[in-house]
């Protein structure tokens, strides 16, 4: 059952050839049988998804209409709520914070009966890019336990490399789901800003924070979209479009489409990073894509615009995590400024520390002009330079990251993570659509995973696109080893 | 020089809630004297996640106050974070308008003695009410229902020199918001609330001095006698040669007495951005007229 997508799972559920309890069943039985070592998960809804299987079973069993999720085990990164659920955040601040409410995104799935099987491990409040971060649990690499997963949802990404769940969902504000994607060999999606409600997301960098979708291929991810990829009346930044059908726009070829490639803003990939994406470009020539040159030099800045425009945001955005209304109050504290020091103090970790006294240097009245405004400023040429580029092609193709996993531990430099993103972050701050695809291994086995940027809004074409490049690649749907096995529960 | 060279200087921010029927940018009620802690949502007690979304009912409030004094109505007005700490700002920081708020300019005509006179308005900005704190012997309280709820504020140039000109001018707003029917007004309430600015200058001189700040007035009787004395107050300071200090007060309505609450050289940071959950204010030059064309008369204001 676990080499099943997310919709030969569902048909064979539509078909009668299973059960949804059983298939909840089966992938809880698998999650505690394989999740010791991985670590993906930080809680499960065991009795929950359960119950909500047998309740579907009945529905289906009384002909009323099924939803286009139905079935399927989803499960979800955790800063997005679910009502009466733990949500952490990958913080020690929220291991007792239950939301009183659900995401609109959780509406929405379990409106198309998703089943929601539980919460993956992150990067603290996503702050980080291999999961390193949270400040509760490891997660390792399904591919190989010693590697990161990648991050900030690296939780979401070893769960679906795993196969412990088709469906994962995740937030990305930096390339926190395309990373992960690359790194273990899935695909990851993240839409278009405004796409996909950000209501009941936990916020980090709200201009650039967008939930995107992981999963083992990109029907999969494009079924989640026509769920998750509608207008919300809570979130004000949400787009005013019809929700899209993606999978009967599925088509076979690309001939014709023009992809743009900034050679030389890739000058500096090397070795094995250089060579998978080259190979990937052939395949893409031989699918009959014409390349284009594009200018992208100015994404040299975009890792430094990042870091001082989200860390503003998330200075304020984190400020709520006082300890006053929920999450946890420091025990030392007699004063009302000793609730707040000493609980932020114990509760955060040292990354999220450091981003919260960035942002608020960067937002003081000395500063601002220097740093934030500075850097919108910067934000607005990286847009620009993306429009300019869309001019001469219809998508854009790079590499997801510079590099592939690496040890847990290994890196210690803070600016060595930082520069992980630098293909990545461009297109959050100009808030466009992006699709990771895994393209290939490592010769020690590191997934690598190609990089595929749409212009605004242009949701549909960038998957349409994706689905057939993927087609086009031969690593396609690979299961890591320790996790290509039945289990014996 | 003598007491009578000497001229008062006073500026006036009128905090008015807004009698919408829902917050500023949450569907709780907005409505006062509930049980504690419940007329609120996810979004009006800062839980995680919750996302602000602009009440259409307080804007059009907020325009129809700024056409009735003649102001200029921002086609392309935004939000702003203002960050500060305390246990009733549930995000700990203020959603309002730092730099382009949605009415700029007005006139505000108030009769004195029979006589009319003008009082020019800097700017009108829309923004939240904080919860309320509710004090217990051993441990404090914080009440949310009216976290959220939409405030205008109504700042004055430094335009106003007595306390009787000070009273007129409130009395003005008050009767415009009255007929417009845009709030309760209840000082009692706390739907009208104000901050004094004070300074005292020898007359014939442009500069501002050092000023006095006092917050959440709720009465007019209270409004003149702080005036009053705080003028005389200063007043007397420079003629015996001291120095007045730039401190807040608060004012406290049970105990009916001015609270310090922080004496400072410089303004406090805040932090200032645009709230990224929220989208600019655009009006079309249609929705302005039509909300001119429904105003009602005003006694002093349609002359203006």
């Amino acid at each position: 059952m676990y080499k099943l997508s997310a919709i030969e799972l569902r048909d064979q559920f539509f078909r009668g050839d299973v059960k949804a309890v059983d298939i909840i069943d089966y992938y809880l039985k698998r999650i505690n049988a394989l999740d010791k070592d991985v670590g993906a998960f930080l809680n499960l809804f065991h009795d929950q998804a359960l119950k909500q299987a047998e309740a579907l079973d009945k529905k289906k069993a009384s002909g009323a209409r099924l939803g286009k999720l139905a079935g399927i085990p989803i499960a979800l990164k955790d800063n997005i709520l679910v009502k009466d659920e733990i949500a952490t955040c990958g913080s020690k601040f929220l291991t007792n914070f239950r939301s009183p409410y659900n995401a609109s995104i959780v509406e929405m799935v379990l409106e198309e009966d998703g089943i929601i099987i539980g919460k993956t491990n992150m990067d603290e409040f996503a702050m980080g890019s291999s999961t390193e971060n949270s400040a509760l649990q490891k997660t390792r690499n399904p591919w190989n336990l010693k590697w990161v997963p990648g991050g900030s949802s690296g939780g979401s990404g070893a769960a679906v490399a795993a196969r412990f769940a088709p469906i994962a969902l995740g937030s990305d504000t930096g390339g926190s789901v395309r990373l992960p994607a690359a790194f273990c060999g899935v695909v990851g999606y993240k839409p278009t800003y405004g796409r996909v409600s950000r209501y009941g997301l936990v916020a980090y960098g709200s201009s650039m924070d967008q939930i995107g979708i992981l999963a083992t291929n990109t029907a999969d991810v494009a079924l989640m979209m026509e769920v998750i990829g509608r207008h919300c009346p809570k979130d004000s930044t949400s787009l005013h479009e019809e929700c899209q059908d993606f999978l009967t726009h599925f088509k076979d070829s690309i001939k014709g489409m023009k992809l743009g490639v900034p050679w030389k803003f890739l000058e500096d990939l090397t070795d094995e990073p250089k060579s998978n994406f080259l190979n990937s470009i052939e395949i893409l020539k031989m699918l009959g894509a014409e390349i284009v040159e594009i200018d992208l030099g100015i994404l040299k800045y975009s890792v430094a615009v990042y870091n001082i425009l989200a860390s503003a945001e998330a200075s304020s955005n984190l400020a709520r995590f006082d300890g006053i209304r929920y999450g946890q109050r420091s025990e030392r504290a007699k004063t009302l400024d000793e609730i707040y020091d000493f609980s932020k103090e114990e509760g955060f970790g040292p990354e999220v520390k450091r981003r919260i006294m960035l942002g608020t240097y960067v937002l003081s009245a000395g500063n601002r002009d220097a740093y934030y405004k500075k850097g919108q400023k910067v934000r607005t040429l990286i847009s620009r330079a993306y429009k300019e580029a869309f001019s001469k092609c219809d998508l854009i193709a790079m590499p997801v990251s510079p590099f592939a996993a690496f040890e847990i531990g290994a890196v210690k430099g803070r600016l060595q993570i930082y520069m992980e993103d630098i293909y990545t972050i461009g297109v959050n701050l100009a808030g466009l659509p992006a699709v990771s695809i895994p393209n290939g291994l490592t010769k020690d086995g590191k997934p690598l995973g190609l990089q595929l940027i749409g212009p605004q809004k242009h949701d549909r074409n960038l998957l349409v696109a994706a689905n057939v490049i993927e087609k086009g690649h031969t690593f396609k749907r690979a299961i890591p080893t320790l996790a290509d096995k039945q289990f014996s529960p | 020089m003598t007491y009578a060279d000497w001229e008062p200087v006073i500026g006036l921010e009128i905090h008015v809630e807004l009698n919408t029927k829902s917050k500023l940018f949450s569907t709780a009620l907005n409505h006062f004297g509930d049980a504690p802690n419940t007329n609120i949502t996810e979004v009006c007690t800062g839980y995680p996640g919750a996302l602000p979304v602009l009440n259409k009912e307080a804007v059009r409030k907020a325009v129809q106050f700024g056409c009735a004094i003649q102001a200029e109505v921002a086609k392309f007005s935004k939000f702003d974070r203002k960050s500060y700490f305390s246990p009733n700002s549930p995000c700990n920081f203020q959603i309002t308008q730092h730099d382009q708020p949605i009415v700029k300019g007005g006139t505000i005509i108030a009769e004195i003695e029979g006589k009319e006179q003008s009082f020019a308005v800097n700017r009108v900005q829309l923004e939240e009410d904080a919860g309320t704190l509710i004090h217990f012997p051993t441990y404090d309280g914080i009440d949310y229902n009216r976290a959220g709820i939409p405030l205008i504020k109504i700042v004055s140039e430094p335009c106003i020199h007595s306390a009787q000109e000070a009273v007129a001018y409130v009395m003005a707003v008050k009767s415009i918001l009255q007929c417009l029917d845009v709030s309760d007004c209840s000082m009692e309430e706390g739907s009208l609330l104000i901050d004094i600015n004070i300074s005292v200058r020898p007359k014939g001189v442009k500069e501002l001095r050092n000023k006095i700040g006092i917050k959440k007035l709720n009465s007019f009787s209270f409004m003149e006698l702080v005036i009053k004395s705080e003028v005389n107050r200063q007043i007397h300071a420079y003629l015996d040669n001291e120095k007045v200090v730039q401190s807040i007060y608060r004012w406290d309505a049970d105990k009916k007495e001015m609270v310090l609450m922080g004496r400072k050289a410089t303004a406090d940071d805040y932090l200032y951005f645009p709230d990224p959950d929220l989208v600019p204010v655009i009006l079309t030059q249609a929705y302005i007229d039509e909300i001119k064309q429904s105003l009602p008369e005003f006694p002093l204001q349609r002359k203006g």
